[in-house]
Order: C-alpha cells, then structure tokens, then sequence
C-alpha cells in the first residue's frame, strides 16, 4: 500500500509522511508490527495472558508444562517457599508462552473478519461455556484476543457479529495494536511489575474463590483521578482497562449505540452479586470436579450464574479501583467513552465515578501481602519521558499522557520493608554504643573537677597553724629579755673565723659587700648579716654594695640603714657607695671581676661611682680587703665563688647565708675558698654572743628555738597519727588475700 | 620614726596579714597581695633594667661615647633587637643568634668556673682532709671525719652509676660490690637531702618569725 493510512482519522497520508496531515497524529510505520504474529508481539504478550494460557494448557494436558512439584532448581531449597513458587511459576509460563506461541501463529496480515467466522466462533464459545464452565471466562476471554488476532478458526470467538466487518476491522486492528503496545500490557511496561504479576495470573486467581472480599475488578471506571497515588498491582487491570476503552474506536463502540450481540451476552454472564463465601468455594470445589485441593483452579470458576464464585459474585459496578488484581478479564463497559483524535486523552477524568462510592476499599490478606515484593522490586523513580510524552507505537502513536502507569508507578515508593536493616546482636549493639561514647566523649572538653577539701582537713591545717603562731608569738610578745631558750654554747668554727677577720681588719679597708637575696627571704638573711655589716661600720670599713638580683640594691640602702642606726659614728656618705644592680648573670660577675669601673660605672643614686672616697684607689677588685656574700641561694654564692673569687685568691671572703643553703656552702669554707660563714639566726645570734651586742638575733631566738622544737613534735605526732590512720588499709588486702 | 615609715610599716602589717590568710584557703585578699607583689615586681624591675642597662649601656655610650664606643654598642644593640623577634612565632629563629651567643657564652663561662671554683679546689679539700698538721683537733678525730668524708663522696657517686656488664645470654646486673656501695651512698644522699629539708624548714620558719616580729612592732607602734 503507498499511502499510509491514519490509524485515527482513517485518512490516507503521503508514504514517507510520519505525522498525519489531516489529525497530527504520528503515523505508525510499516515496520511497526501491529500484527500479533510478528515476532515482537509474540515476545510483548503480557503475563496475565500467558497464565490464562498456562492454566488452559494444564487443563488441555499439553505437554511439556512442567508441574509445579517438579523443579530441578537446587537453589530452590535455599529460597523461600514463595519465591520458588514464584520462579517455578514462572519458568512454567514461559514455557508454555513459547508453546502457545505457536497457537497464535497467523498470517503476517490479519485477515478480514467474515460472518460466517462469527457464528462458527460464537457457537464454539457456548460449546465450551458448557463443556469447561470452569475456564469458561478465561477462555472465552482467551478465544476473544485469538479472534482479534486472527488466529485460528477453530478456537471460540466472542467477536462482534453485529458490528460491520470495516468497522470490527478497524477496531480489531486499533485493539490488536494497543495489546501489542508496551503500554497495554501492565506486565510488560516494566519487568519488575511483571515479576509479581506473573504468579498471580495463575495460582492467586485461584485462590480469590477462598477470598470473596478480594473482588475481581470487572467493571473498570471510565474516570480516574490524576495524580492520586494507587497500588499498581491493584489497578494495573484498571488501567488496562481504561486504555483498550480509550483505544477503542468511537464510532464503533459508543454507550448510546446499542450494544452487540457479544457483549449482551458477555454481560449476561455475570449474574449480580452474592457475598455467601462458603457457599461460593462450596460450588467451585464442586464445579471443578477436581481433587479437594485448597486453591481451586482458575479454569473451575463458573461462567453461570448458579455456578459463579464468590468473587465474581460480588462484583459490582466501578469497585476494581480499591481491589486487587484478581482476574486479568477485560470486558468493556458500558463507560467507555468514545475516543476520537481530537479529543485530549492526556488529561485523565479527575472525579471518581458515582459507582465507586459506597464501596469499602478491599484489604489484602497477610499471606497475599507477603507475596508482593513489588514496592522492593519497583524503583523509586522511573523515568517519566513516555508518560509526559508521545507514545511512538501502537495504538497509541502521537497521543500523550494516554497511559500513565510509570509516573503512577514512579509515585510508588519503597516501603521500610523492603530496605536493607543490619542485623546486630546484642554484642555488637554494645560495642557500637562504646564506640558512640567513645567518640562522643571524646570531642567534649575535659572537665578538671575541683578538689575537694575536707572539712576536718581544712580544719586541722587551720589549728596546726595557728597553734605554731601562737607558740611562735608567745616569746616575741615576751621581749627579748625572757631568755625562755638557753643560748648556744657552742659555736661554730667558720662564725668564729669570719669574726677574727673582720676583728682583725685594719681601719679603712674596703670591703666590697654583694648582696644577692630575695625579699621573700630578706627576713632571715638580714637578721643574719645585719650583726656582720654593724661590725664592719664599727671597724670604719668603707661598704660597697652590689648585687645581681633588681631588688637587691632596696635591700641594700635597707640593711645599711639599720645597721646606721645601731652604730651612729659610721659615715654613710663617706663610707657607703651602692653601685646598684649587677646585670648579666654570671658572663657579668666575669666581667665585673675583671674591669669592674667599665661594668659598673655609676651608683645606685647615678652619681659616678669611682670617683667617691671609696673608691678612688680601687682598680680592680684585688683592691678590696674583703669581699662578704650575702645571698640565700647555694647557686648564686657559687657562682660568686666560682667566677670571682679566682680572680682575687688573696682576697679573704666571707658567706651570710640562709639556714637553707648552708649545708651546700658548708664545704667551700671547709675547702678555704670562704674565710668565714654565717648561716642563718643560729649563726648570727653566735656572731652576737662574739660581739656582746644582742641585736635581732636575740629577739627573735627565743621564738626560734620554740618554733625547732614545735616543728619536731609535730613531725613526731604526724607520722604516728599517720601510721595510725594507715595501718587498717595496709592489713585488709592482706586478709582479703588470705582467705579463699 | 616619721609618718612616711609608719604609713609603709601598717602597709607591710595588712599584706602580711593578707598573705596569712591564706591559713583558711585561697582568698582575695591572698590573691590581692599575690598580684601585687607580681605587678609591682615587674614594674620595678622593668625601671631597673631602663636605668641600669638601657641608659649606662646605650643611650650614653652613643651619645657621649667615641666612634669606637658607638661602633661596639652596634653590636649588643642588634642582638638586642634580634631577640625581640622571640616575640612572634614567625620571625622567632632570628632571635636563635642571639640566644646562641648567650647560651654558649654562659656555659663556657659556667664550665670554666665550674672547674676552676669548684672541682679542683673541692678534689683538693677532699684529699687535704687527711693531713693532720696543721690542725687543732685530734688526730684520730681528723682521720675519721675524712674518711667519713671520703667514704661519703665515693659511695655518693657510685649511686649514680648505672652502668653494668652481663654476659651475652645473661640479663645484664650489677656487681653485689657495687650494689652494695650504692646501698651505702644512698644512705648519705638520704642524710644531706634531709639536711637540706631541715635548713629550708628552719629557713622558712625564721621567715615566719620575723614576718611576727615585724607584725608585733607595727602593733606595738600603733600602741604607743
């Protein structure tokens, strides 16, 4: 044929045009198979029809469909009971689809209907509705598509008698094309919705005659909602349904033309209603003539009204929207609105139809449910290009939005499930919580807690104290006239030597004195020089102070004025030279010892400090007569003796030095670099007793001693209260080892 | 005594009194004495340095000082300056020169000292403690009191060593001779160490005592 003809408008179109010129439709090329004996139609037949076909060759006793029982499978020992069920099932149906493949085969053009195939079909039809009343729909249903397709003339044919043969031609062929679509068949839009809907074409079908609230979808609504989020295992016949109602041709089918005789009859088939559901299984047990099994055989439903099962029973008007697939039946209804080009068939009807309302939705039993892995198998989002867009084939070509099944089916989203759940035991759960808090503990910061005082602690540090201040204060507020301790009588050789120099030392020497202890400690180590220095102002001896430490300069007017005044004839201006602060630690006092008028170039005051009486002659320090440490620290005296003193080894030097740091001082007397030591109130209150001059010494020996002797009875008391106190706790873990 | 030395005497007697309380936990007033004594420390050292370094050692010697004397004050000035970029972490290592020059400037100063001020004149004392002429003391006493001495530095000394032999599948040990030496040692360190806790103990306590001296005066001051 050159001219294409329109599949819609019926209109001739150029050969080589591929959008009709008279509706815009897009043409369906010649190599589009309209035909279901091509070899594409044969593979895109949909599932629900090769179980019907699976169940009819069972019951026809074709061979090589495999039983149900006989699975050479070895994984299905491994897999649930309803997935080998479900492959079983279906590696039947494919099967069988290839052997019925065969049935359908026809001529590459379906070939006009005639009268006089009609009768003939239509009489086999009723021949079979009596022989096999239990496949009677199926296969009626079964006969119809063979007829539609041109298959065999044997087979039963529900065709359209009444119906002109150009007109049934036409249908037929709009018909067969939208079977062959991929839209028309809701197994075959997408293989994982064929999956699921496979078993159900078979054994599921038989078991809606134990489940009469499982209503089979009979009546299909002309209108749906758009956009409303459906089950598509639920509508799936819905939609199939509703597409072969749009896909009809309008002038051929239309509810204001009478119907056929067909379709009368086809209608008068199902009796109304019955909801007795024992009553229902009851009569297709009987019917069927076959061993009690539990789920009778699809073929055993009646097609009479005294023989209908339950389900078939309760079908009513418009209440496939809540139910779930039961019967791939395909049965036009008397809403099938007719479908002209024109018309937008994108924009699906949005109100529900008058006879949906009232019905109470259909649930799925559990073990129904269990068997839908559809919401596990779907994925989420399906692409949405077909349904927004044109269909490119079948007999939908050039219209859009006709069969929205995958944007409905991209709505369907994947329930909980279906997702994967790591499975944990109790082991592991505790491990993840210790690594949680792990984690958790370790991203906060750390709080240091306070410590915590006891109060009997807290208040015996207290009473300790203030019992030593009390002891202590006792011979201070008595005066130095108390003579509470004895004085020593015993004196130490270095105080002795250190008392015969500066006894012996010849008027006007020039000592230079180095002062190098800390406030902290001025207490002690003034009280310890402050004899030595009133000594020295006695024997007239000019007094040159420096020192190292910043603070030692203060210390050093401070202690030359106390020793002023206890002894007024010594000329302080004269006399006393502070050259101040001493910076550079030990490379300074190197330096100092080698040109002390360069380091050291002015006083304390700032005046220049070489050029007063003191120091006019001196040098160097081989000038001095005398050089006297006064530091509480071991490390500064050493370093004073270490660095200076070399320097000046006919020198004679003389340590003051704090009760701390006599004990490693000690042996530079021992070794005769120092010519005389004090060391703290002990060793002044002997240089007092030399000098017969009670001083501060005196005043605060008396306290002294009391605070030696206190110190040493709470020594003594501590560490037997504290060896009270521990004694239990070294003894209970012994006992506790002992015993068993 | 005149006002200006009362008012610094009744000051002394509420910081020492500050710091006392102490006795009865950390408090403010503890704390108030404690920053004071930082803050005026700092302060006071800071104008110590400015008078005493700063001025007798650059600004005079540049200003008054001969071309030689300035150009020397070149040096010290830029390792003064090198060693302000201690202060940022970035620029620290060049402040490394002058913190070099001071280290090894002080310890071959702290070494040289070390030896000739300490080792060798302690060495000699050691070993002149056995010489009996000279002395005023017995003898017997003397060569007792060195030998205790001696015995005390050896023994002393030993403790320090850790070094020991084994043979090669045996777990290496020390001698029982030396082991039994270092025993002895230990001994004197434990003796001098409680020497030296006693001296700080007395030191502390004599503190103590004339801080309650000084407290008793201001009170009987402030008395009369």
């Amino acid at each position: 044929m050159p001219d294409r003809i329109c599949p819609f408008c019926g209109k001739t179109n150029p050969e080589d045009a591929e959008v009709c010129m008279h509706c815009q439709a897009r043409l369906i090329s010649s190599s589009n198979p309209l035909s279901p004996s091509s070899s594409e139609a044969k593979q895109e037949l949909s599932d629900w029809l090769n179980s019907t076909r699976e169940d009819a060759a069972k019951n026809a006793g074709l061979p090589g469909v495999p039983s149900q029982t006989a699975s050479g499978d070895s994984s299905q020992e491994n897999t649930p009971e309803w997935l080998a069920r479900i492959r079983e099932r279906s590696r039947a149906e494919q099967e069988v689809a290839k052997a019925d493949n065969s049935l359908f085969e026809s001529p590459e053009s379906p070939a006009p209907k005639t009268k006089e195939s009609h009768p003939s079909k239509k009489a086999k039809a009723e021949e079979v509705k009596n022989e096999k009343p239990e496949e009677a729909w199926l296969e009626e249903l079964r006969d119809e598509k063979d007829t539609m397709a041109g298959g065999e003339p044997g087979k039963a044919d529900l065709g359209t008698p009444d119906i002109p043969p150009a007109e049934s031609e036409d249908w037929l062929k709009k018909l067969d094309g939208w079977q062959d679509s991929p839209e028309a068949h809701p197994g075959q839009v997408k293989d994982e919705h064929g999956v699921w809907v496979k078993p159900f074409h078979t054994s599921d079908l038989k078991e809606l005659g134990d489940h009469p609230e499982l209503e089979a979808p009979t009546h299909v609504p002309s209108k749906k909602r758009p956009g409303k989020k459906e089950d598509p295992d639920q509508s799936w016949l819905e939609k199939t349904r509703q597409e072969a109602q749009k896909s009809e041709p309008p002038a051929s089918v239309s509810p204001e033309e009478p119907i056929p005789d067909w379709l009368e009859e086809l209608e008068s088939s199902f009796p109304p209603p019955e909801p007795t559901k024992e009553k229902g299984v009851e009569k297709t047990k009987k019917g069927s003539g076959a061993p009690p099994v539990k789920i009778p055989p699809v073929g055993s439903i009646p097609t009479g009204s005294e023989e209908m099962p339950n389900w078939l029973k309760n079908i009513e008007p418009g209440s496939s929207r809540k139910s779930k697939p039961s019967a791939p039946a395909f049965i036009p209804g008397h809403d099938v609105e007719p479908l002209t080009p024109s018309q937008p068939l994108a924009e699906p009807p949005k109100e529900k139809p008058a006879d949906m309302e009232g019905l109470a939705p259909a649930q799925l039993p559990s073990w129904l449910q269990a068997m839908r892995p559809v919401e596990s198998v779907l994925p989420e989002n399906l692409p949405t290009g077909e349904t927004s867009g044109e269909k490119g084939s079948g007999a939908l070509a050039g219209l859009a939005d006709v069969i929205p099944i995958q944007e409905e089916a991209a709505l369907v989203s994947k329930t909980s499930d279906s997702t994967p759940r790591l499975r944990v035991d109790d082991r592991q759960k505790v491990q993840a919580q210790l690594l949680e808090s792990v984690l958790l503990e370790g991203s906060k910061a750390i709080e240091i807690p306070k410590p915590v005082q006891k109060k009997g602690r807290s208040a015996g540090r207290i009473l300790v104290s203030l019992l030593i201040t009390i002891f202590l204060a006792i011979p201070i507020v008595m005066g130095s006239n108390s003579r509470l301790m004895p004085s020593p009588v015993f004196f130490a050789p270095e105080t002795v030597s250190m008392f015969t120099a500066i006894q012996t030392m010849a008027p006007n020497s020039r000592v230079l004195v180095i002062l190098d202890y800390q406030p902290s400690l001025a207490g002690e180590l003034q009280t310890a020089s402050l004899p030595v220095i009133e000594h020295l102002m006695a024997q007239n001896a000019g007094l040159v102070f420096i020192s190292t430490t910043p603070s030692g300069p203060i210390l050093a007017n401070t202690l030359a004025q106390l020793a002023q005044t206890a002894t007024p004839g010594f000329d302080t201006n004269a006399l006393l030279v502070n050259l101040g602060y001493l910076p550079g630690g030990a490379i300074g006092l190197q330096e100092f010892a080698q040109q002390p008028r360069y380091t050291s170039p002015i006083t304390w005051t700032r005046f220049d400090a070489w050029s007063t009486p003191v120091l006019q002659a001196v040098t160097g320090l081989k000038d001095f007569n005398a050089v006297l440490i006064l530091t509480e620290s071991a490390d500064t005296a050493r370093i004073w003796i270490e660095q200076v003193l070399p320097t000046i080894p006919q020198t004679p030097s003389y340590l003051v030095t704090s009760q701390q740091s006599a004990a490693l001082l000690l042996p530079y007397y021992n070794s005769s670099q120092l010519k005389g030591m004090i060391s703290g109130i002990a060793g002044s209150k002997m240089y007092e007793m030399l000098l017969s001059k009670p001083g501060a010494a005196q005043f605060l020996w008396d306290s002294y001693q009391v605070g030696v002797i206190l110190i040493l009875v709470v020594i003594l008391f501590g560490g037997i209260f504290s060896s009270i106190l521990s004694q239990p706790k070294m003894t209970a873990p012994v006992a506790k080892d002992e015993t068993p | 005594m005149n006002l200006i030395e009362l008012i610094w005497t009744f000051v002394g007697f509420f910081l020492t009194l500050f710091v006392f309380s102490y006795i009865f936990g950390d408090n403010i007033l503890f704390r108030f004495a404690s920053y004071l004594l930082v803050g005026v420390s700092a302060g006071y050292l800071m104008v110590i340095i400015f008078y005493k370094v700063l001025i007798p050692k650059i600004v005079i010697p540049f200003s008054t000082g001969s071309t030689l004397q300035k150009t020397l004050v070149i040096i010290p000035l830029a390792l003064g300056t090198l060693l302000l970029f201690k202060l940022s972490p970035r620029l620290a290592r060049l402040g490394n020169v002058s913190m070099g020059y001071l280290v090894g400037a002080g310890a071959a100063v702290l070494v040289g000292g070390v030896i000739f001020g300490t080792l060798f004149p302690q060495t000699g004392a050691a070993v002149a403690a056995f010489g009996i002429s000279g002395t005023t003391v017995a003898p017997g006493i003397q060569i007792l009191g060195a030998a205790i001495l001696l015995i005390g530095t050896i023994t002393s000394l030993a403790y320090f060593q850790f070094g020991m032999r084994g043979k090669s599948m045996d777990k290496p040990r020390q001698s029982k001779l030396m082991i039994f030496i270092s025993k002895v040692g230990q001994i004197f360190i434990a003796v001098t160490l409680g020497a030296l806790f006693a001296g700080a103990m007395l030191a502390a306590l004599t503190a103590l005592i004339e801080r309650l001296g000084s407290l008793w005066t201001a009170i009987t001051l402030f008395l009369h």
